[in-house]
């Protein structure tokens, strides 16, 4: 029983959509020819509309025409009656423009001259006073440079002076050092030179006659201490 | 003989001279004594007829006079030497000194052989049988400067 309400009431609503939808079908197509009506007379006022227009621009245009026409006529009308006034106007202008511009040049190259002179007058007092002052400051520097070489060579001076001493009283000190060590070197050796100098002195004194008798008493003491005893 | 021979050079060449003489004698069997001795020093001819005089040798016995000179050149071998270095080139007179006193000390057979060495100064070295001795100028020298050094060393004039 459900079952078939339920089918019922679907069958129902399905009705009433279609009946609905048919009715929406229909009024679009109602629309429809309607809008094809509106675009038809749209594009038929819209040929007229652009006729009267062209027809409009066609008529501006000629009007135009015609008067650019008359207003060049006229012009030319204008500019020969005014070409000859103008040239003479011109003229006029032209030369009290020179004699202006003639005066103005004058003034200027006057001005221009006077400025100049100014110029070149403060620039040459300026060129001295840079002389002077380069003169004045490179006399400084030089002055003071040479104070300070007078005081660095001074400086160097003593220094090297006491340099020089300080080495000269070691170097002293090493020769003394060194005279003291060959001084006993000769005094160790003294007793060897003396020894030497004595033979040589003595070998060159003695006679024949006391070499005999240094030889007789070498074999007196020989004979003394027993030498011969063994060979009798 | 023995007196004329002082040194070791004079003993050797008298040992050359009888060897000569010894050879020269029985050379020829014609040749005598006299002739032979020509042939060796005059000195030497001398000294071996007093020694042929002196022990009556016959002079004509050529076996005699051969004995006479081989036992001369065998008292020759014997002869001691006494080895001397002194500072000088001794002369006759210096050698025949020193011989004198050798003779007179020792006694006979005894001969010098003598070289020399200047650096010894004076005095000699004795070297006999082995046996040497320093007895230079040299030694005494360097003793006296060892035992006298700081003596010596006063007298220095520097330092």
């Amino acid at each position: 029983m459900n079952f078939e309400l339920i089918i019922l009431v679907q069958l129902i609503i399905i009705t009433i959509i279609v009946f609905y939808f048919s009715k929406l079908i229909k009024r679009f197509h109602d629309y429809q020819t309607e809008f094809e009506k509106l675009r038809t007379e749209i594009n038929k006022k819209k040929i007229a509309a652009l006729d009267e227009a062209r027809n409009k621009a066609i008529k501006i245009i000629d009007d135009a025409n015609s008067k650019g026409l008359d207003i060049v006529q006229k012009a030319s009308i204008f500019a020969n009656a005014t070409n000859s006034d103008f040239n003479s106007q011109l003229g006029n202008v032209t030369s009290m423009q020179v004699k202006a511009f003639e005066k103005t040049t004058a003034d200027f190259i006057k001005l221009y001259g006077t400025v100049l002179s100014d110029l070149r007058s403060k620039n040459i007092e300026i060129f001295q006073n840079i002389s002077k002052n380069i003169e004045i400051s490179t006399l400084g520097e030089v002055k003071k440079f040479k104070n300070t070489i007078e005081q660095e060579t001074i400086s160097s001076q003593k220094m090297l002076k006491s340099k020089i001493e300080h080495e000269y009283f070691l170097a002293k000190k090493d020769i003394e050092n060194y005279r003291q060590q060959e001084l006993k070197m000769v005094d160790d050796n003294v007793y060897e030179i003396l020894e030497k100098v004595s033979s040589l002195v003595l070998g060159k004194a003695i006679k024949v006659s006391e070499h005999e008798g240094l030889i007789l008493e070498a074999l007196e003491t020989a004979k003394k201490e027993g030498i011969f005893n063994n060979g009798k | 003989m023995e007196n004329s021979v002082k040194t070791v050079q004079e003993a050797n060449d008298l040992s050359s001279e009888i060897d000569a003489l010894l050879e020269s004698i029985f050379k020829t069997q014609e040749r005598s004594l006299d002739d032979s001795l020509r042939e060796v020093r005059v000195k030497t001819a001398q000294n071996l007829k007093e020694i042929f005089l002196k022990n009556k040798v016959d002079v004509t016995d050529r076996e005699a006079v051969k004995e006479a000179l081989e036992k001369l050149k065998e008292e020759l071998e014997k002869l001691r030497i006494i080895r001397l270095t002194i500072a000088f080139e001794p002369s006759y007179e210096t050698i025949a000194n020193i011989y004198k006193w050798v003779s007179s000390a020792l006694g006979e057979g005894y001969i010098l052989d003598i070289s020399t060495d200047v650096n010894i100064l004076g005095g000699a070295i004795v070297v006999f049988n082995g046996e040497y001795r320093d007895l230079t100028l040299r030694k005494s020298l360097a003793e006296a400067f060892k035992a006298k050094k700081e003596e010596i060393l006063k007298f220095r004039t520097f330092g």
